[in-house]
């Protein structure tokens, strides 16, 4: 929270003997207001620059409400017969969980990661919705505080439909994850996973399979190169469908953890953000993780844009998604427009709102009730002449053998060069002069296959 | 009157500035930890020659990481090592594999590209043979857990020591390792062939790296053939990764063969990327020298055998 320094009202009543008291709190709250900055930021609102100013007394017949200035908190009023909502409001919000699930003999073992909690959002339970129509609706049963739960009794070779909910205390929930579906089969039939080309973010058909195989599906961009890393290397690559669905099946696995990563390249070859999620095999099971949706990609037309000229800003994602862009500035601006039928899209932006210096957009998408995270950021200078942005200005991060990839060969690269003497400055990507552990985490991060 | 407003000034000046460093302490102890390594085993109390596997785990605390490196600390005088196990790690790529091969520590490194996100995430345990009668602390130094943001932010990271009691006296029965029980070969996979200008003056090499979620992986041997047929007489040679190829005109099959620690193995292969035309291969030249030779030794012994009758 930043206090508006140039309010004189404010200055006059903080210098009044009454509201002294508050005068070395507003101080410190203007220079280490960094503290709390992350309270009013999340990835889809910002709350900019509020100033708070003293209201003095409020009454009526049924309350007293004093004027405050605080950080924002839980606080009290007298009320007795109505609610008081303060003048500054935080919501609370917590990540989807991504299911898996392993089909058993009349059996469904659900698992997933547990949630991350925001702004004070704290996980209580989760509930389980079941169905055996795609889409619902779902019978809940909350299942307490675990991230697994065995949906038992189910009917072998009937197809059910899963989604998980995160609930806090009160029995709020602002997410849900996206729906998996999964096949119980008998002990004896081990029938093999039938691909289908959609159903809503899970699948039809699957089932069990004598070797442990996994099997994905999701939403990436139409006629796109979709590519699985299994612990880090290209396991399987595949073309989504005209409708932008996938369905991958991973077989010859073992028995155990595995890191997997999914992303997708759109028809120019920009690749999305990662979609990582980890699973462990057992014996005999085929594990169905549905709903992937993979983010929209981003590019921009410009690398630098004359400050009140326009910047396009396109990318792809399912078609006619309904796509939010995200600029960062100083006051962030969120555009909302829509994807057309191969999925692309594309947005003007005026930059004239914007300020000089380095800025950056992102984009998210929704469909069918279901949503992706951001994606990756593009950056973008608004500054005094207009540049078009050229591949080479944006080399990938990591990729040390300029073979446009970041994988295992770039990592030995880097791992010859660890902890050595005068590295090659293109080794080390966080310009530190030497080759440490931050520079792989760099090149994790920006890891192809 | 003025004094008594100035004393009041003050006391409400003091009473809000304690009211905020509380705060600012309370935030801070409740931000102090992101991520935690902690191990864990079985028992702490052990006999002198007695055996004990104590295995590491990382809990990201909601985080994404992708990148870990440490070291463990251990008193040598009490204990040595035996074996390390990396099998099923979250780990993918080691930048340095944590081994047996020092005394008192066990250094390690690695990354999980796209990021690993759990409460307990296995990277290795080790397997420990007591040797005299004391406490011990198991620790952990200089450990950096780093996020998957991009920068390599370094996460607040809290680790938890492991005690032990080690008593005069044997076990009651001798203690063994526990065999591995390991049939799976490890997990397929796909050396590449790369060259860069940053190393090995700009050499072909091969880079190859793979899983085994049951024993962990002992090591890799490579191979370079220019036919198929004749690697059978090419030697398997143990390598690392990067590996120098000895044909730099990538004219030969490579093959590389992953072994893990119970013995089971894994060979890819690679076809030659420039492939010489059969005709100008030296070897083919020899077979078909030597069937010529044979089909008229053939002949003349057939034609003598026809005249003597």
């Amino acid at each position: 929270m930043r206090i508006d320094k140039k309010n004189t009202n404010l200055r006059k009543v903080l210098t009044t003997p009454k509201w002294a008291f508050l005068f070395p709190i507003i101080t410190l709250w203007g220079i280490v207001s960094f503290a709390f900055a992350q309270e009013f930021i999340s990835t889809d609102f910002k709350v900019l620059d509020p100033v708070v100013m003293p209201g003095g007394y409020s009454t009526s017949t049924d309350y007293t409400v004093t004027g405050v200035i605080t950080q924002i908190a839980i606080s009290t009023s007298t009320a007795t017969g109505f609610g008081v909502n303060a003048g500054y409001l935080f919501f609370p919000f917590v990540s989807a969980p991504t299911v898996t699930a392993t089909t058993g003999d009349g059996e469904v073992t659900l698992s997933w990661a547990a949630v991350t909690g925001f702004l004070g959002w704290t996980i209580s339970g989760y509930n389980v919705g079941q169905s055996t129509t795609a889409s619902g609706p779902y019978t809940y049963t909350s299942v307490g505080n675990v991230t697994s739960s065995t949906r038992t009794g189910l009917t072998n070779g009937t197809p059910y439909y899963f989604v998980v909910r995160p609930e806090d205390a009160l029995g709020n929930s602002t997410a849900t994850s996206t729906e998996v579906s999964a096949t119980p089969t008998g002990g004896t039939a081990s029938p093999s996973p039938t691909p289908a080309g959609g159903g809503g973010g899970g699948s039809s058909g699957g089932g069990g399979s004598s070797a442990p195989s996994v099997i994905l599906s999701g939403r990436a961009y139409p006629l796109s190169k979709l590519i699985v890393l299994k612990d880090g290397q290209i396991a399987v690559s595949t073309i989504a469908g005209p409708d932008a669905r996938f369905e991958v099946s991973l077989t010859g696995l073992s028995l155990g953890n595995y890191n997997f990563v999914v992303y997708g390249e759109d028809n120019k070859g920009i690749r999305s953000s990662l979609f990582t999620f980890s699973l462990y095999i057992t014996s005999g099971a085929a594990t169905r993780v549905g709903g992937i949706f993979i983010t929209p990609t981003i590019a921009a037309d410009k690398s630098e844009v004359k400050r009140g000229d326009n910047i396009a800003i396109f990318g792809q994602s399912v078609p006619q998604a309904e796509v939010t862009i995200a600029v960062n500035s100083e006051e962030d601006i969120f555009i909302k427009t829509a994807a057309d039928k191969d999925g692309v899209y594309f947005q003007n932006l005026d930059t004239a709102p914007l300020a000089l210096g380095q800025h950056s957009a992102k984009s998210k998408a929704a469909s069918d009730g279901e949503l992706s995270s951001f994606g990756k950021a593009i950056g973008f200078l608004v500054g005094a002449k207009n540049t078009l942005f050229t591949q080479a200005v944006t080399p990938l991060k990591g990729d040390l053998n300029k073979d446009s990839r970041v994988n295992l060969a770039d990592f030995s690269i880097a791992a010859y060069w660890y902890n050595r003497p005068s590295p090659p400055a293109v080794v080390d990507l966080n310009d530190d002069e030497k080759v440490d552990l931050i520079d792989f985490s760099i090149m994790a991060h920006y890891w192809t296959g | 009157m003025k004094d008594k407003r100035t004393i009041r000034i003050i006391l409400h000046s003091a009473l809000s500035f304690c009211i905020l460093i509380s705060t600012f302490s309370t935030t801070a102890a409740l931000n102090a930890y992101a991520s935690e390594l902690f191990f864990e085993a079985a028992n702490r109390k052990f006999m002198q020659s007695d055996l004990f596997t104590i295995s590491v785990f990382l809990d990201t605390q909601g985080e994404s990481a992708n990148a870990i490196e440490g070291k463990i600390i251990f008193p040598p005088q009490l204990l040595e090592i035996r074996e390390v196990r990396d099998g099923n790690s979250v780990i993918n790529f080691w930048i340095e594999r944590p081994n047996a091969e020092q005394t008192g520590f066990i250094s390690f490194s690695g990354i999980t590209p796209g990021g690993y996100q759990a409460t307990k995430g296995f990277l290795f345990s080790v397997a420990f043979s007591t040797k005299l009668s004391g406490n011990g602390i198991i620790e952990m130094r200089n450990a950096k857990v780093l996020l998957d943001d991009g920068k390599g932010t370094q996460a607040n990271l809290k680790i938890s020591p492991f005690q032990f009691f080690i008593s005069k006296g044997s076990p009651a029965a001798q203690p063994t390792a526990k065999p591995l029980e390991d049939r799976e070969p490890p997990e397929s996979f796909k050396p590449e062939v790369s060259q860069s200008q940053y190393l090995f003056d700009s050499k072909w090499f091969l880079v190859f790296a793979t899983q085994d979620k049951g024993s962990g992986i002992s090591g890799y041997e490579v191979k370079e053939a220019s036919l198929r047929v004749l690697a059978i007489f090419s030697k398997w040679q143990s390598a690392v990764s990067p590996h120098v190829l000895e044909d730099q005109g990538l004219r030969s099959y490579i093959y590389a063969k992953a072994i893990d620690k119970a013995g089971n193995k894994r060979i890819s292969v690679i076809a030659p990327r420039y492939p010489t035309p059969w005709y100008k291969q030296p070897p083919i030249w020899v077979i078909i020298l030597a069937i010529v030779f044979l089909c008229l030794i053939g002949k003349i012994l057939w034609e003598k055998s026809i005249k003597s009758r």
